[in-house]
């Protein structure tokens, strides 16, 4: 999953790219409303953190044209100022959670984690397809109960695969929700990691999760197991 | 005015004297005329004289004709029973008046000396004339009451007339006083324009000293918020590390900088909300609710909540949204945050008040943490994420307003907090 952040404080920018990288995501910054509008608009992203006192554009209108251009992924809002009339306005504006400063950084991941899950339809952190299991909280793949050893780059591939289960993904979609802007890319690397992941989630060649449609894309096949149980997810 | 009766007074009397004395000059001149010479060269003038005054025994005129010997020439009639001392003869020519004091009566007395031609050369005869003044002094006494007695009513009116004039004309300075007061207490924030032109400056300025204090105290407020936006972020780059790093006492600093944290964020919004009671307009509370609401919901999406609202509509206000945002918002983000799945808020007048409730179906709040929960920056549960200033922050603005808040429990399990402000 793909994640932009907008936040003009340097320090705090670099910190959460950091993080939220080694979290397992493809993070791009920006340090400005212009900017960051630009980004949002231009690439594709999963989730875009924002700050709400940005220069040169304001956090809110940032959101607010986002929205005017249809741009639908989750936005989650950081701000210094706790008050509640700053909060009833960003998410009026478009945004989807608020976050206020100071933080700790696992309550952003977690917070983060719900919107990418909740805007893919999804309540649980553990999606359950007959014998896989994926934990977007840990990262992990299990087959089997048996934890697989997949490498960064293969697990965000099933993870988008698996969120986005009921489409079609190209193979520059897949692309550019895995790296960041400035990733040297090569997209026969995409065909590489698929044909790895099959080998490791279905080593018998028996469940086939991975379809492949000549010249469009690939899709996740299997259908989530329902058994979830509502708990607090808060 | 005693100013006006003074000088008044003065010319009257003036008046009065330098026509006594004219009268008294046209006399001698009439005495001249009746004077004749006769045979033996003396002169002569008729027993009854025309001016009746002179012709009386008791009178207030007396004349004479002496020679320069003091000889009488000639004595009126009503010289003959007085004892007029006339003084020293003038020059010849000249009128010379003076007063004279005689048995409780004031005289003025005039003498003019001439020079008659005869055919035994020339004599020098002395003309002089006394008239008693006591009439005069009744004349002036009379005027100078009549004067004062008018001069006291005209006085008097004016200051009647003063009066209502002032009570009148500053019948606007009093609006101005009364609209100040109503604006001290909260009912209004500027002056109205509609004033005399005369005081127009003075409530124009006064408007502008109203609207630059109240810009002064948004000016305060925001520059505090950009206070906190700047001191927050850094906090939050130094949280970040400590969590990260693997310094020894790193539970205690992170408490550390989260107790730095608490202060500075209750502090901040305690002195932001200072000053606002004065200038508050009456809010509609439904929208307000309504719009919390929307914000709660979509954040706590996964757990849809069930929410049963009862708003009285059009039920309003006197408080400064920012407080009413932050009463609400706290007081609903915590029944959302503790709920099973359903919360019931209800909002109704009572007695001029307002009184607000909030039902849950969570865990609810025991006995002994209430009065705990109400402390500075306590939280009930450690475990739910979140700033416990938000009950602490609820008091503070209850106290602010002189509100007051319950907390109980709920029908529906949970806890039930009524407010009343």
């Amino acid at each position: 999953m793909r994640l932009l952040i907008i936040e003009d404080e340097p320090n705090l920018r670099q910190q959460l790219q950091q993080y939220l990288k080694q979290q397992g995501y493809a993070v791009d910054v920006a340090e400005d409303g212009e900017a960051g509008f630009f980004m949002g608009r231009e690439y594709s992203f999963d989730l875009a953190i924002v700050d709400l006192g940005l220069p040169k554009m304001s956090g809110i209108e940032v959101i607010q044209q986002w929205r005017e251009l249809k741009l639908t992924f989750p936005i989650l809002i950081l701000t210094a100022r706790g008050k509640w009339q700053d909060k009833v306005e960003g998410l009026e504006a478009g945004a989807d959670d608020y976050l206020v400063k100071p933080f700790h950084n696992e309550e952003l991941l977690a917070r983060s984690r719900a919107l990418v899950r909740r805007s893919a339809g999804i309540s649980q952190p553990v999606i359950q397809f007959d014998s896989i299991s994926v934990n977007t909280s840990q990262q992990t793949v299990n087959v089997n109960n048996t934890q697989l050893d997949l490498t960064a780059y293969e697990y965000k591939v099933i993870e988008y695969l698996v969120m986005n289960s009921d489409k079609v993904i190209s193979k520059t979609e897949l692309t550019e929700h895995i790296y960041e802007q400035d990733f040297d890319r090569d997209s026969n690397v995409i065909e590489v990691f698929i044909g790895r992941l099959r080998k490791k989630l279905d080593p018998d060649s028996r469940l086939k999760p991975i379809e492949t449609l000549r010249g469009r894309g690939y899709r996740w096949n299997l259908t989530r197991l329902e058994n979830q149980v509502e708990t607090n997810p808060k | 005015m005693s100013l006006t009766g003074i000088v008044l007074d003065r010319a009257f009397r003036n008046n009065v004297e330098s026509s006594q004395r004219e009268n008294l000059r046209t006399q001698i001149y009439t005495l001249l005329a009746t004077a004749e010479l006769d045979i033996n060269n003396q002169l002569q003038l008729p027993a009854e004289i025309t001016e009746p005054r002179l012709n009386l025994s008791e009178s207030s005129l007396h004349a004479r004709v002496i020679t320069q010997d003091n000889k009488n020439v000639w004595l009126s009639k009503s010289m003959l029973n007085t004892r007029i001392d006339f003084g020293n003869i003038s020059r010849i020519g000249e009128f010379s008046f003076s007063n004279l004091e005689l048995d409780h009566n004031s005289y003025t007395l005039l003498s003019f000396a001439t020079q008659w031609l005869s055919d035994d050369g020339e004599k020098t005869y002395v003309f002089q004339i006394a008239e008693n003044r006591n009439i005069l002094k009744t004349q002036i006494n009379l005027f100078r009451k009549n004067l004062w007695l008018w001069l006291a009513g005209v006085s008097f009116l004016l200051i009647i007339i003063q009066t209502i004039i002032l009570h009148w004309g500053l019948k606007p300075l009093r609006h101005v006083a009364e609209d100040l007061l109503k604006i001290e207490k909260g009912n209004a924030k500027r002056l109205t324009d509609d004033y005399p032109k005369e005081i127009t400056p003075l409530t124009q300025n006064l408007n502008l000293l109203l609207d630059s204090s109240s810009q002064q105290l948004t000016r305060y407020r925001d520059g505090l918020g950009n206070l906190a936006h700047s001191l927050k972020t850094p906090i939050t780059v130094l949280q970040g590390i400590i969590d990260n790093s693997n310094i020894e006492d790193k539970n205690t600093a992170l408490t550390q900088l989260e107790t730095i944290n608490n202060i500075v964020e209750y502090q901040l919004q305690r002195a932001a909300t200072a000053g606002r009671t004065q200038l508050s307009d009456a809010i509609e509370l439904e929208p307000i609710i309504k719009k919390i609401l929307n914000t709660l919901e979509k954040v706590h999406k996964e757990k849809s909540v069930n929410l049963m609202l009862n708003i009285l509509p059009r039920l309003s206000m006197k408080i400064d949204s920012g407080d009413l945002y932050e009463l609400l918002g706290n007081l609903f983000e915590n029944a959302f945050k503790w709920c099973n799945h359903r919360v019931i808020i209800s909002a109704e007048g009572l007695n001029k008040k307002t009184r607000i409730t909030i039902e849950d179906d969570g865990p609810g709040i025991k006995h002994a943490e209430k009065d705990r929960i109400l402390l500075r920056g306590q939280r009930a549960d450690q475990n739910t994420p979140g700033h416990g200033l938000g009950l602490a922050m609820v008091n503070d603005i209850l106290l602010l307003y002189q509100g007051e808040m319950q907390i109980t429990e709920s029908d529906i399990g949970g806890a039930k907090i009524i407010i009343t402000l």
